[in-house]
């Protein structure tokens, strides 16, 4: 059976939804170290991160540090696909790691990564989460960070609504 | 080959159809320079408006079109992009590393012996495609600047290309247009590419190779390497080097046997393509082909397509006629001093612009030039011009699709080559090649 559901009154934004306020933010300028530290302290993959002025200024993710300890050659397309034969690369690894560690964060950051506005309807965002793992930075007119939009914050508001329908 | 007599009315607008081949070659040679559009589309543009305007009718463009040197390619394409799936590229890499100990300058020296050899009997492209991101990842390991080795494979993969009829498209359409045979090629350019090779390791190895130098424990990372490991498939190993040995084999006794390269090479494509067949459904047979027939670079042989009627347009309207008698009023018909223009124009001109289409100019040009210094003394004028447009490759970053390979995979991999300082470098070491090029042409057949 299929449930009827009555036209929405409203048009149906990002306002609607209770998003995290910016608590967990950091500074461009931070090391790949410190988000590291701060992934791993507060259990999460994705950091936004936020000019002194509450800027929105892009998201650093444990993929994309991840990314940088591989070596260039098999990140790159075209490049060396099969690692086998470099056995475990520990000092490789621990190398990138080293020359990685005080690199600014907004080196690493993923720079296309999309923001929203509160006036985002739900539809859009809902494709934008469908197509990333990284959860859905939301800003205001003047570009600050109002907070992050998660997928699974999304999904609890449509079940609520599909229930209460 | 045809002469200038054509029918003016034929062409619209009333126009000669030398004005007119020649504008439409101009145009296409100017548009594929600036590099803004796609050069198979500028190509192939050319030689449908060569067909349109009257300077050729379509059969006259087919016959243009040099199926030995577009069946060569496409087959040596097949065979590599199956082979490259084995691994046996990085295998070789690797144990030529952990021959030398992966001591840095070793390295450089076995990596360009490695390259040379791989563009000797491969297409560049595929050879520094398959190179460059191994050399990238030992060089990481070892924890030092990449850039020397780049500059080593590019110049290694142009030095080895001159050397064999396969190495490198100017000698393919050279060896087709004027049936020389890979024997030919190899007796009389190998020596020489053998000795430039080794010539150009002496400046690298000043100005980088001694040096160069790493930490043992980054060594020792290297040496742990398991190039066994690199092998993905050992049973598609066995079929590919054995479907290569055999088309080498065929190239060497193909003029002895009466046939063309490209018969050798898309018989080897079909004998591979059956080997990697054979035990599977038809659904799995249909993925497999269709895999391996996109891996042919598309780009390239429909650019040979459009290029080869383009010329043919300027040739049938007599420009090239033209072209030959301007160089013969300019070397008096010299041979000596005609093979030297050749050599050093090709040289310079394959240093800025792709040499593909230079050459492809050039042949009809030399073969115009037949009753003038002789029809025997023509192969020294192919010899120069052979080694001109592959060497003059090495002269900046556009000269060789293969530079610009390697190029594109060291940007994306972080590590970018700029242009003018690789030019400051590889010019001049490019002149020294072609230096030496001249003493080996005055010695051998002057």
């Amino acid at each position: 059976m299929h449930a009827h559901y009555p036209p929405s009154p409203l048009n149906m934004t990002v306002r609607a939804l209770p998003i995290c306020p910016p608590t967990l933010t950091l500074a461009p300028e931070a090391t790949v170290a410190e988000a590291m530290s701060m992934m791993i302290q507060r259990e999460v993959n994705h950091i936004p991160l936020c000019t002194a002025d509450g800027r929105f200024a892009g998201l650093i993710s444990s993929n994309a540090i991840l990314r940088a300890l591989i070596p260039a050659s098999a990140r790159a397309e075209h490049g060396v696909e099969n690692l086998n034969f470099l056995g475990d690369a520990m000092p490789m690894l621990l190398d990138h790691l080293r020359d990685n560690a005080d690199r600014p964060v907004r080196d690493l950051a993923d720079a296309d990564v999309m923001a929203v506005r509160q006036d985002t309807h739900l539809l859009e965002a809902a494709h934008h989460l469908s197509r990333t793992t990284a959860p859905l930075p939301v800003v205001n007119e003047d570009g600050k960070l109002l907070g992050m939009l998660s997928r699974r914050m999304l999904l609890t508001y449509l079940l609520d609504k599909a229930r209460t329908a | 080959m045809h002469g200038a007599a054509h029918n003016a009315t034929e062409v619209i607008w009333g126009l000669s159809p030398l004005i007119v081949a020649l504008t439409i070659f101009v145009l296409t040679y100017a548009v594929i320079v600036t590099e803004r559009i796609n050069r198979a589309i500028v190509a192939l543009i050319g030689a449908g408006v060569m067909i349109l305007t009257g300077v050729l009718h379509q059969n006259e463009a087919f016959a243009g079109i040099d199926f030995n040197t577009i069946g060569l390619l496409t087959g040596m394409m097949v065979i590599v992009a199956i082979t490259q799936k084995s691994g046996v590229f990085q295998y070789v890499a690797v144990k030529a590393a952990k021959l030398v100990k992966a001591d840095p300058w070793g390295l450089m020296v076995m990596l360009a012996l490695v390259t040379a050899l791989f563009s000797a009997l491969l297409d560049n492209v595929t050879t520094v495609l398959l190179i460059a991101p191994v050399a990238l990842l030992i060089t990481d390991a070892l924890r030092i600047n990449p850039y020397p080795y780049l500059f080593a494979i590019i110049f290694a993969s142009n030095i080895g290309g001159t050397a064999t009829l396969i190495g490198d498209p100017p000698n393919i359409m050279i060896g087709s247009a004027v049936g020389l045979t890979f024997n030919d090629f190899a007796f009389n350019l190998a020596p020489v590419a053998l000795v430039i090779l080794a010539l150009t390791m002496i400046p690298l190895w000043w100005f980088w190779g001694r040096k160069l130098s790493a930490e043992q424990d980054a060594r020792d990372q290297v040496m742990a390497f398991d190039e066994n490991e690199a092998i993905t498939d050992v049973k598609l190993l066995k079929q590919a080097l054995a479907v290569i040995a055999l088309t080498i084999t065929g190239f060497v006794f193909a003029h002895s046997i009466g046939l063309e390269p490209a018969t050798i090479a898309m018989f080897g494509a079909a004998l591979l393509l059956l080997l990697r067949a054979m035990g599977h459904d038809a659904e799995h047979q249909t993925e497999q082909v269709h895999k391996s027939f996109a891996e042919v670079e598309w780009v390239t042989i429909f650019f040979f397509v459009g290029l080869f009627v383009v010329v043919a347009g300027v040739e049938k309207a007599g420009a090239l006629k033209i072209a030959a008698d301007t160089l013969v009023h300019f070397t008096g018909g010299e041979l000596a001093l005609t093979a030297y223009v050749i050599l050093w124009a090709s040289a310079i001109i394959s240093a800025v612009v792709d040499n593909i289409p230079f050459v492809a100019t050039m042949i009809p040009v030399i073969q115009n030039l037949g009753p003038v210094v002789g029809a025997e003394n023509l192969n020294t004028l192919w010899w120069s011009l052979a080694l001109g447009a592959c060497l003059g490759g090495n002269g900046s970053l556009v000269g060789a699709s293969a530079n610009l390979v390697v190029a594109g995979f060291a940007e994306r991999a972080g590590a970018p080559i700029r242009f003018l300082p690789f030019m400051l470098a590889a010019f001049p070491l490019m002149l020294a090649s072609i230096a030496v090029s001249s003493l080996y042409v005055g010695w051998r057949y002057l």
